[in-house]
């Protein structure tokens, strides 16, 4: 943390990069000998009626949900382009502002249908994974939740490999990736696993993923769909009670998108089929998420815009009810979370951006703080954030 | 009354501000002489990086919020937020960066004359003869 303090603020001091940071208010990204460098800095606060949620401490709300990036890129060649991104944030129990790089790699497009990527690529899932951290990217603080869980983030969130990509005849794009995931026991995909099975994790590894994206922008301007997936090869983690080996993990999300002028709409499905082992004999594991969302947001005017959205994920499609959580004496809502969520954002100036969001949340799914008793059903959560971006 | 008249007169010029329409211009040497209205989408979104014959594209914009509105509307169907927006989406996952501004439309066009595979746009009136010009106007097809 206090690294990437010092970091961003000698970027902030240094000549020319003060513009950046809208000191001057003519400001633009600094840009010399073709050498980009963006950034963006966002502090949000937390709060919720009732719950921690995603292993952040909303009940009594909190502060710990920042994230702070800054980027560097290069075309040395006509052909091609390199950058690296690096990303520090905190959401509760995960992140802690441990800086990593978000990105990383070099693309070579050297003709309209085929660009060539390698290194550490943001994963095409859904319409907006790649743009996942980046707050002033979007109308909401969160993305719909079902659909991207942000507490899985690092799951879905890059892929360290190889890619292909680019735009096809009729309107059509694609993308594929093929490499690893770089995880950690520290990511929260694994603070889920032993928040649900009261495992402690020593060590994650996973095999190769798959991922793509086929996007055709129809002739009727402005509507796109989308289709992407991705499949997982073998995720081993090493605990103290065994070997939890994920041996199936596939995800796709049919994604349609439509925008005119200041409206835009979305409407996403994401199916995913998950089978998990212990010890290679216990099955722990053979369920299909179903999740999906559909979101509307319009911009009043140069400063303000207002999302409205609705977001369903259940855990199991064919135990919507949460039967098995019942069984085992839990509320059946940690089976499914519906949200409703109302967003405002106000653009101050080109670089800051404030934002208010509402939740009405009816389910317990992802609830991280005690939930013994009877706990409430229907619970309020609320955001704020407030992001400088150059 | 004069102040009337001025006043006039300023609307009118706005009103042709307003609904003039925006042109495409290219530099000499680019091979294309007409673009689809998808493909100028394409060309301006870095999507399209390449001319037909295999040579880069490289695209140009004005600052000036008039007439880079009007562009916007007219070519690529998005307001001047969603353009920010796009780009904001495009730095911060390292795929793109935005076309090169400039502060005025006289700056571009040296820019667009200067620089092979350049591309830009100008209000319709401000290239009278294009024999005589030093880009070329890309028609729509």
């Amino acid at each position: 943390m206090k690294k990437t303090i010092v970091l961003l603020f000698t970027l902030c001091v240094t000549p020319g990069l003060s513009e950046g940071f809208g000191l001057i208010p003519d400001a633009h990204a600094f840009d010399a000998d073709q050498i980009q460098i963006h950034g963006f800095i966002s502090q949000g606060y937390l709060i919720s009626s009732d719950h921690d949620f995603w292993f952040v401490a909303t009940e009594d709300g909190t502060f710990q949900f920042n994230e702070m990036g800054i980027n560097f890129i290069a075309e040395p060649l006509d052909n091609l382009r390199l950058g690296i991104q690096l990303l520090s944030r905190d959401m509760g129990a995960v992140g802690n502002n441990k800086v990593e790089a978000d990105w990383a790699y070099g693309d070579y497009r050297f003709r309209n249908w085929l660009g060539i990527r390698a290194g550490l690529m943001k994963r095409p899932f859904g319409l907006y994974n790649q743009i996942r951290d980046i707050d002033a990217a979007r109308t909401g603080v969160f993305l719909p939740m079902g659909v991207y869980p942000d507490i899985a983030r690092d799951f879905y969130l890059a892929t360290q490999g190889v890619g292909v990509y680019g735009i096809l005849p009729g309107g059509l794009s694609y993308e594929v990736q093929y490499g690893t995931v770089p995880l950690d026991t520290d990511d929260g995909i694994v603070k889920i696993i032993e928040n649900d099975l009261g495992f402690q994790t020593k060590n994650i590894d996973n095999d190769d993923v798959f991922a793509f994206m086929l996007r055709w922008n129809t002739p009727l301007s402005g509507l796109a769909l989308a289709f992407t997936g991705l499949s997982m090869g073998d995720v081993v983690a090493e605990t103290n009670a065994g070997r939890i080996n994920a041996t199936k993990f596939d995800v796709y999300v049919p994604s349609l998108e439509y925008e005119f002028g200041d409206f835009s709409f979305s409407a996403e499905y994401r199916y995913q089929n998950t089978e998990m082992n212990l010890n290679g004999q216990i099955m722990m594991m053979d369920e299909i998420l179903e999740a999906w969302h559909t979101t509307a947001a319009y911009r009043f005017t140069d400063w303000f815009e207002l999302g409205l959205g609705y977001s369903v994920v259940y855990d199991n499609k064919d135990d919507k009810d949460g039967e098995r959580f019942k069984q085992r004496g839990l509320p059946g809502a940690r089976a499914w979370r519906k949200d409703i969520a109302l967003s405002t954002r106000f653009d101050i100036n080109d670089y800051w951006i404030f934002k208010l969001e509402g939740h009405y949340i009816d389910g317990l799914r992802n609830v991280t703080s005690d939930l013994s008793g009877d706990p409430s059903e229907d619970w309020f959560l609320f955001a704020a954030k407030m992001t400088f971006s150059f | 009354m004069k102040r009337l008249i001025v006043g006039l007169l300023a609307m009118t010029a706005f009103s042709y501000a307003a609904y003039a329409d925006v042109v495409i211009i290219a530099n000499r040497n680019v091979p294309e002489n007409t673009l689809s209205r998808k493909e100028i989408k394409e060309i301006f979104l870095a999507k399209r990086v390449r001319w037909g014959d295999h040579s880069r594209i490289h695209a140009a914009t004005v600052r000036d919020a008039g007439i880079h509105k009007m562009f916007l509307k007219q070519h690529l169907n998005k307001s001047h937020a969603k353009w920010k927006l796009y780009w904001k989406r495009m730095v911060f996952t390292g795929r793109g960066v935005p076309p090169i501004s400039f502060d005025t439309e006289a700056e571009m066009l040296a820019y667009i004359a200067e620089t092979e595979g350049a591309v830009g746009y100008v209000l319709s009136g401000e290239i009278q003869d294009e024999s005589e010009a030093s880009v070329k106007i890309i028609r729509i097809r």
